[in-house]
């Protein structure tokens, strides 16, 4: 049973890596050039070992004055190739590593801009960045430092021991004695760290939640008095940490002096046994200095082998992070890059719609019909909740799988590329979104199709102009991210520009409910009515003008059509739509 | 740099005795390494020597060897206990001072500072005072006694030969210092592409509908590429760096040993030499590795904890709002609010604002009334309260509580008679419970908290949740919705008894019927003596003493419902709309 589970994480293990292996493949050369470095640097490391013993016996003790000179040349020789070839080992893998996560952010940062929009709903964006950028980082580093550096600190110490063995296998056994010691020791100490730092992690992140909790709603703490009771529970998170850092501190403290100490528990092995070789079978001194002398540069790698094994761990959980973007499905896997060509449109017709947002939660829309045809305008009424945005979210395909039939010109909806309803509908948004570029660029967003005077002219179709014109650089003034250094109602002018850049013959207005100063209001209310004059709508309406000059009123509740008809019709009936109507003019009167 | 030192001598000195433990059994543990040598070169010099007559000898000094090793695995590891700890606990007592400090800061503060950057000071900053403390100590005394203590027994055997060792220590130490204030720089360089790269990646994720929606994938990869591959070239100038500079210093030892069995060799040869001092020789040698190796990164530590510290400092040496002002003594404080609350000719600017919010407010408050405030979105309502229960200060004479000028009363001293419930509703990601009693541990009083959800319009709600008030509400209270979250942060402002309870606009949140519950509950049963009720719902307003109509930071008028339906334009209209609004609603 538990076999069979690791095989299965095994093999989940072995796929991902096969999948991130494939993005060296463009950048081999430099993989391979490093993987060529190992073996001249772990050449040029062994022959530094024999030149000791050969200067040891065959010229310091014979007395070679001479031969010591050019022997200590070579000695020199060796070591410069073992650091430099070490160093093109370590760089060409950094660059071969470097360049594949190159690829591999661009790739899965494009793929995930195609995720559908849902994806979002559940994942907050944070999540999807640190995958693009910290877990992807650990990937690199972790990879050059951990698979790489064990492959190649397992090659160098097996050639260290094999020559160790050559020139004196005895003695090398006997050094090779303490080794299993160090091995359940550092196993029996490595567990009691591990479980040390995970309470350790954990204590951390919670002490790191609760401050940022605590300095967020720092105003009702302190309206509350509560400061020495929040400082309490901080306090006592903090404690947890520091307890479970210094229960690990005390294993840490061992495992390094153990590891340290050890070497010279070695070398006395290694001189008492020596003694016995030299004095009773005649062996050399040179062979015994070269291991006492050596006998550090064996250890290092046992020093590292617990470091580098987590490092693979923490990139092995990375990649499985990463893993998420790659089993993704993209909103739309068949859409090409081309842009392609808006749908002439005739009519758009919802016939008995039903639409939940999961399997589990009940239905947002039921049993919705109505027809629009080219140049109408219609308005969908309701309070929130009421299924206004879904109608519209459906519409621009952000979310699929609804019931019944929703049609354009004819053709279901569910059969038109994602790509062509974008470029049929614009949409605008209720949370406006602002990019950190100019005026120019946040109306065209670089659409090759719209040029500097198209750009110009839907800011004057839309009265942006007044507020554009008195700005710093004017079309070349940069907004701030989320557009910090404009006003509501200034975002709002040069989204709708954005959307009748782009000459969509149906425009979908999600109006929003701030409040805006009374300048811009009026602009705003202009801006839709030649809006409204101009193309087909369909607006989610909290503006009284905006429903008043509507063809049809749609009054909905609980995803249900209650109420239809225009402005007149609907204030006669007396129904939901007269009271709705009294709250939009409280709240525009107060605002 | 004398005052960083100071402040770093007041955290060590509350922990002197593990510091003096830790550097006694750090003497120790050099003390044993340098030794060891000594005793490898009287086995080797033993065994070239030969057998006859040395064999016990030999024996001894093995075993000797071994007893010392095992000697210096203790003492090392007690050392490195010793000094570590402490460290630790000054973290703790520094993030908890850290934050009382912080707690003491008015909204100015927060303004000017985001939290994100004021969690990585308490923990980056804190964290950088850690190293100092812990493993910057142990470096110091580590490479002050190794690098004295070492040099001078290799001196003792040859002065000469060491003179030659100190060339390329010399020499290494400075390239490979050299090269990590340059992978030091491109570390900052790196970090910086890195927020560039985030903050482009959070920006077009969140515009994601955007891109969407026109299309413009494009444009977002392009831009995203260039700090993509300008981060990649950065993180390859830290390899480099990293593959050939920083390694000469692991490979120190090795070349001191080619120096070592070249010079040694020759006096071997001479004669000066024997081969087992040659040995011992290169054991020195290599521990002079370790502390050269310790030496440049303790360089680092230090500076990055230094800027740390002075970055701590900064927060540490600002005045918190209550620090000039004194305690009450208790009986003043038990009758803070016995006559309530004057406002005379109120005047206030924002810290960052240029324009006065509020213009000659007066007016007062006595025990028992309820005090209604109503006006346009940005009139100053919320201005106004918050002037009230002391969170903005106005200044001197403006306000006073009795005969105290509000001014010179701390805000705890305020807010044990003055109970807030604010627009923004913040929930701890703790339960119900403890966010109504804003405790953690202690146990909550069942029957007040009882009463206070049933006021608050909250008990039927909490019987459909499993654990009732023991239920954990999600981050920052996700899982609730914000009437339900209004209503939370009601009962918890009716729980915390005070005198004076301030609304602010609570009951835009929730509907009609649970309106009218709260307004029975509250203003017509008494939940609290006295009340301030910010609310443009004629409903809540006609049931006060009197209301303030604020327009543009001024009062416009004052009285309770009739006289305001006379004088109040503002009033009459809102009470018209709602009015039409309520006959239309009973007619259908």
């Amino acid at each position: 049973m538990s076999r069979g589970k690791n095989n299965i994480i095994k093999n989940v293990d072995w796929q991902l890596f096969r999948k991130f292996a494939g993005y060296f493949k463009p950048h081999k050369k430099w993989f391979f050039l490093s993987l060529a470095s190992i073996p001249v640097t772990t050449g040029a490391g062994i022959l530094f070992l024999w030149l000791i013993e050969d200067i040891v016996d065959n010229y310091i003790v014979p007395g070679n004055v001479d031969g010591l000179i050019r022997q200590s040349l070579f000695l020199a020789a060796a070591l410069v190739l073992n650091i430099l070839f070490d160093g093109v080992y370590s760089y060409s893998f950094s660059k071969a590593g470097g360049l594949a996560v190159v690829d591999l952010r661009r790739r899965l940062f494009g793929k995930s801009l195609r995720f559908p929009l849902s994806y979002f709903d559940k994942k907050p964006i944070g999540v999807t960045l640190s995958r693009l950028t910290s877990d992807m980082e650990s990937i690199s580093d972790s990879f050059a430092a951990g698979v790489l550096g064990l492959l190649a600190d397992s090659i160098k110490t097996l050639a260290l021991v094999g020559y160790l063995f050559y020139i004196n296998w005895r003695l090398t056994l006997v050094l090779l004695l303490v080794v299993p010691v160090i091995i359940l020791v550092i196993n029996f100490l490595r567990k009691k760290i591990r479980k040390a730092y995970n309470t350790s992690r954990t204590s951390l992140a919670k002490s790191a939640a609760y401050l940022q909790e605590a300095l967020t709603g720092m105003k009702t703490v302190q309206l509350f008095a509560a400061e020495e009771k929040v400082l309490n529970k901080y306090d006592d998170l903090n404690k947890q940490f520091c307890d479970a850092q210094n229960k690990s501190n005390v294993y840490d403290s061992f495992l390094y002096s153990i590891v340290e100490g050890i070497t010279s528990v070695a070398t006395a092995l290694v001189i008492w046994y020596g003694a016995v070789q030299i004095w009773d079978y005649g062996y050399t001194l040179g062979i015994l200095i070269v291991f006492v002398t050596t006998l550090e540069r064996l250890f290092v790698p046992v020093k590292q082998f617990a470091q580098q094994i987590s490092t693979i761990q923490r990139a092995m959980s990375a990649l499985e992070h990463i893993s998420e973007l790659f089993e993704q499905q993209v909103e739309d896997p068949k859409a090409e890059d081309t842009v392609p060509e808006a749908i002439a449109l005739q009519e758009i017709e919802f016939k008995n719609v039903f639409f939940r947002y999961s399997e589990d939660t009940p239905d947002v829309l039921k049993d919705v019909s109505f027809k629009l045809e080219k140049g109408d305008r219609l308005a969908l009424v309701g309070t929130t909740g009421s299924g206004k945005s879904t109608i519209i979210r459906l519409l621009a395909k952000t979310y699929t799988g609804y019931r019944g039939s929703i049609k354009i010109n004819g053709i279901e909806l569910s059969e038109i590329p994602i790509g062509q309803i974008r470029e049929t509908i614009s949409i605008m948004q209720q949370d406006i979104y602002m990019f950190n570029d100019t005026v120019e660029f946040n109306i065209s967003l670089g659409r090759k199709s719209i040029s500097r005077s198209d750009v110009k002219q839907s800011a004057s179709f839309v009265y942006a102009n007044y507020f554009i014109d008195q700005l710093p650089g004017n079309y070349q003034f940069v907004i701030q991210d989320n557009g910090d250094n404009l006003s509501k109602g200034q975002a709002q002018l040069i989204s709708f520009a954005r959307a009748i850049a782009g000459n969509s013959e149906l425009i979908i207005l999600d109006e929003a409910t701030s409040a805006v100063d009374s300048i811009t209001e009026q602009y705003i209310q202009k801006a839709i009515a030649n809006i409204f004059s101009k193309k087909t709508v369909i607006a989610v309406a909290h503006r009284l003008s905006t429903i008043k000059n509507s063809d049809m009123i749609l009054v909905l509740e609980d995803g249900q059509i209650i109420e239809r008809g225009n402005h007149e019709q609907l204030l006669e009936h007396g129904g939901k739509y007269a009271r709705l109507l009294h709250q939009f003019e409280e709240e525009e009167q107060q605002a | 740099m004398l005052s960083k030192l100071k402040f770093l001598l007041k955290y060590t000195h509350q922990y002197r005795w593990w510091y003096t433990g830790g550097i006694l059994f750090l003497v120790l543990t050099v003390w044993t390494s340098i030794t060891i040598p000594g005793f490898i070169q009287k086995t080797i010099d033993l065994i070239a020597a030969g057998r006859a007559g040395n064999e016990s000898e030999f024996h001894k000094n093995v075993l000797i060897i071994v007893g010392l090793a095992v000697g210096l695995i203790l003492v090392r590891t007690l050392s490195r206990i010793l000094i570590f700890f402490p460290a630790r606990l000054i973290e703790r007592q520094l993030k908890g001072e850290m934050f009382q400090k912080l707690a003491s800061f008015g909204k100015d503060y927060y303004d000017k500072n985001s939290t994100g950057n004021i969690i990585s000071r308490v923990n980056n900053d804190i964290n950088g005072v850690r190293m100092i403390t812990g493993f910057g100590i142990l470096q110091i005394g580590n490479i002050l006694l190794s690098l004295s203590l070492t040099p001078y027994k290799m001196w003792k055997l040859s002065p000469m030969l060491t003179l030659y060792c100190v060339i390329p220590m010399v020499v290494v130490f400075f390239i490979v210092r050299y090269g990590m204030k340059v992978m030091v720089k491109n570390t900052h360089a790196r970090m910086d592409t890195l927020q560039k790269l985030s903050g482009k990646i959070i920006s077009f994720l969140s515009g994601n509908s955007v891109i969407k929606s026109y299309n413009i994938y494009e444009h977002a990869e392009n831009k995203v590429e260039t700090d993509n591959i300008s981060y990649y070239e950065a993180s390859l100038k830290i390899a480099w760096i990293r593959s050939f500079v920083i390694p000469l210093l692991g490979n120190l030892g090795q070349i001191l040993k080619i120096i070592i069995f070249f010079v040694g060799g020759m006096y071997v040869i001479n004669g000066k030499f024997t081969i087992g001092e040659l040995t011992e020789y290169i054991a020195y040698a290599a521990l002079l590795a370790h502390p050269i190796m310790g030496l440049g990164w303790v360089l680092t530590i230090f500076q990055q904890g230094m800027v740390g510290i002075s970055s701590i400092q900064t927060i540490m040496d600002r005045k918190g709002t209550d620090d000039d002002r004194k305690s009450l003594p208790a009986n003043q404080k038990e009758e803070l609010f016995k006559e309530g609350i004057r406002v005379e000719n109120l005047n206030y600017t924002y810290h960052n604002g240029d324009k006065p919010v509020l213009k000659d407010i007066s007016f007062s408050i006595k025990p028992g009334q309820i005090v209604g405030i109503t006006g346009k979105v940005g009139s100053g309502k919320t201005t106004l309260i918050q002037c009230l229960n002391g969170y903005l200060r106005p200044g001197a004479g403006q306000i006073f509580y009795g005969e105290i000028d509000a001014d010179s009363i701390r805000s705890e001293d305020i807010r044990s008679v003055v109970n807030t419930v604010s627009q923004e509703v913040f929930l701890f990601s703790d339960s119900i419970e403890n966010n109504i009693g804003l405790t953690s541990d202690e146990t909550i009083d069942e029957k007040r908290f009882d009463d206070v959800i049933y006021k608050s319009a909250f008990a039927d709600e909490l019987l459909r949740f499993p654990k009732r008030g023991k239920t954990m509400v999600g981050e920052k209270g996700i899982m609730l919705s914000g009437g339900q979250k209004q209503r939370i942060s009601l009962a918890r402002a009716l729980y915390t008894q005070g005198e004076l309870l301030i609304l602010d606009d609570v009951f835009s949140a929730v509907d009609t019927d649970t309106e009218r519950f709260l307004i029975k509950q509250i203003v017509e049963n008494y939940a609290v003596k006295s009340m301030v009720v910010i609310s443009n719902r004629v409903s809540v307003l006609e049931k006060t003493d009197f209301t303030i109509v604020l327009e543009d930071g001024k009062m416009a008028a004052k009285g309770n419902h009739q006289e305001l339906l006379k004088y109040s334009d503002f009033y009459r209209d809102i009470a018209k709309l709602q009015q039409e609004g309520e006959t239309k609603k009973e007619k259908q």
